[in-house]
């Protein structure tokens, strides 16, 4: 039984919300949120660039215990609450959140404090200059302490990331620009802790592009696009929750 | 009077002072995006959207940012960035630009407090008063030394000049140029309240509502759009009054001619309301007495009127030794022979608005 995905769906199927990115990136947040020390752990951030995740981040929280799952169903909305731990902003619209990480990480290298600063970024997000901007940025500054995550799920709003705007080579982009890269599964809890313990020990900033399957676990919205910003049905729940149960 | 051009060397100018300030204050942290050369300035490259972002997670950490940059590029090509990176999460941040003012207006809906000193010590004190109160602030480098007010706490505008006839409102260096403007009016007898305002947003609504309650009508001069909107707002919502714009790099005579456009409406407005009050209507438009300064006179209760606006130029042009033209058309328009003959015998301003007013009363 996948508890996260679950509790995605009956989230996503009462408020509505972009049903195969928050399935796609649901092991990324989870392991993020548990690595990263956050509130009594620590002073790190964790910043997600795409709103649309809020309903993957409410739940991955609620997973790991920052609160109670009860209050996930009764409080969740989908104006952000920036005052709920990991999320530090009113999330603005893609493409400006990394620039923002950068400027967290550059006042820790100044204080010469030991905060990390997660950055979950979207694949499709990479068309907006304004990330390429911050990367070269975080490299010409040498901002160790921050961490990128590529949620490298292949498609964007209008279809696949390769035929709208192609990326690839994407890790190459990466390396030519002075950054570690390094790839892992973006299912694989344990691949995602070990390269975020790995990024940590860089002496260049890090990317961790993570390949991940939008739609995971629930066979109809698999690899689809078109579950990006489609309502569920009655019967499209049902299925998904069956799916999900096993 | 024309404005010099703006140089780099107005943000260098500013340097020494905030690299002083940032001496006794560890958290301010100087940033440019390739417009300052510096070891202290964090050098952003010319990433005028990431600048932005930089600066909001420097302030989420606790840092004052101040980014140095150009008016070419801040705001028009970062407004989203300064809107919601910025603005979105209240984030303390001063973004200081030179060059030629532009797009403030774009900036007016943001809650960011827009500041256009007169002066580089004018522009020193802002920076102060907006890093103590937290503010984000977007302040333009001025090309000018000289002060002009000492009024310095960002919202606040202060009267330069005192006068009865016209409100002038202006903010920036051009103030100098309305200063000078408003000595030559009072000159022809035109006495200009001028209302140095330099915070553009949030704009001091209750000077502006009291100035124009005693002038009636109100000239704004800018070097770009954004204060004109802001005062507009004002007078449509707590005190309509004519209001004329001299814009871009306006010089004495842009003003002047505001002014008079002014003044013109002014007097129009008093015209056409004044005859419903006494009951006397106006007269049909070919009958209309067409002044000097390009007023319109529709009624004997609005020639009282404009004569207690009139300024004496005006008056002497159409009451001299050779003519009185408005007897002649109390005569010839108005058909009260009585009025003109007692008119044809006056060759005073405080003589026909005293018999004016007499005649009113009975």
């Amino acid at each position: 039984m996948d508890t996260l995905r679950l509790a995605i769906v009956k989230v996503i199927a009462a408020h509505g919300g972009n049903l195969a990115t928050n399935l796609g990136a649901a092991d990324i947040l989870s392991t993020l949120y548990s690595t990263a020390k956050l509130g009594k752990k620590g002073n790190d951030r964790v910043f997600v660039s795409n709103e649309e995740l809020l309903p993957a981040v409410h739940c991955a929280l609620a997973y790991i215990g920052y609160f109670s799952k009860r209050e996930l169903h009764t409080n969740f909305t989908q104006t952000v609450k920036k005052e709920m731990i990991g999320i530090d902003i009113k999330m603005p619209p893609l493409g400006q959140t990394l620039s923002i990480a950068a400027g967290c990480a550059l006042a820790a290298k100044m204080d010469r404090n030991d905060k990390t600063i997660y950055c979950l970024i979207g694949d499709g997000e990479h068309n907006i200059g304004q990330i390429w901007e911050a990367l070269l940025f975080a490299s010409k500054h040498h901002l160790t302490n921050l961490i990128v995550i590529i949620d490298r799920n292949g498609i964007q709003h209008s279809g696949h990331t390769e035929t709208i705007m192609p990326l690839e080579p994407l890790r190459t982009k990466y390396e030519s620009l002075g950054w570690n890269v390094i790839e892992v599964d973006g299912h694989n809890a344990q691949h995602i802790k070990e390269a975020l313990v790995d990024a940590k020990k860089a002496k260049r900033p890090t990317t961790i592009i993570a390949h991940t399957t939008p739609g995971k676990g629930v066979s109809f919205a698999e690899n689809k696009t078109t579950y990006i910003d489609s309502k569920l049905t009655a019967n499209e729940t049902q299925t998904a929750l069956e799916e999900l149960s096993e | 009077m024309k404005h010099k051009p703006h140089s780099k060397n107005l943000a260098n100018e500013l340097l020494g002072f905030l690299l002083d300030l940032k001496k006794n204050k560890d958290e301010i942290v100087l940033l440019s995006p390739d417009e300052v050369c510096h070891p202290s300035v964090i050098s952003a490259g010319i990433t005028h959207q990431n600048i932005i972002g930089v600066a909001a997670g420097l302030a989420l950490e606790g840092k004052y940012p101040i980014i140095l940059t150009n008016t070419a590029f801040t705001p028009s090509m970062n407004y989203a960035q300064i809107k919601h990176s910025i603005c979105q999460n209240d984030l303390p941040i001063t973004i200081l630009a030179y060059g030629e003012p532009k797009d403030l207006a774009i900036l007016r809906n943001l809650p960011l407090t827009l500041i256009s000193p007169a002066s580089i010590k004018e522009t020193e004190q802002f920076i102060v008063s907006t890093i103590t109160s937290k503010t984000p602030s977007y302040i333009l480098i001025p090309e000018e030394i000289k002060p002009i007010s000492n009024e310095t706490r960002p919202g606040k505008a202060a009267i330069i000049r005192t006068g009865e006839d016209v409100t002038i409102i202006t903010t920036g260096p051009l103030a100098h140029t309305v200063l000078l403007t408003a000595d030559k009016l009072s000159r022809q007898e035109i006495r200009c309240e001028v209302i140095y305002s330099p915070t553009v947003h949030p704009i001091d609504k209750h000077l502006i509502v009291s100035s124009v309650h005693k002038t009636r009508c109100m000239v704004v001069a800018e070097r770009t759009e954004g204060l004109g909107l802001f005062v507009a707002e004002v007078l449509c919502e707590h005190s309509p009054a004519p209001l004329e714009r001299a814009f871009g790099t306006p010089d004495d005579n842009e003003i002047i001619r505001a002014v008079r456009h002014a003044l013109l409406r002014k007097s129009e407005n008093i015209c056409t309301t004044v005859p419903e009050i006494h009951g006397h209507a106006p007269l049909q438009s070919d009958l209309h007495f067409n002044l000097h300064n390009g007023g319109v006179i529709r009624s004997v209760p609005g020639l009282h009127q404009a004569m207690l606006e009139m300024n004496q130029e005006i008056f002497n042009h159409h009451v001299n030794e050779n003519k009185n033209d408005f007897a002649t058309w109390v005569k010839e328009a108005v058909k009260d022979e009585l009025l003109a003959s007692k008119l044809f015998a006056l060759k005073t301003k405080t003589g026909m608005t005293a018999t004016l007013a007499t005649w009113l009363q009975r």
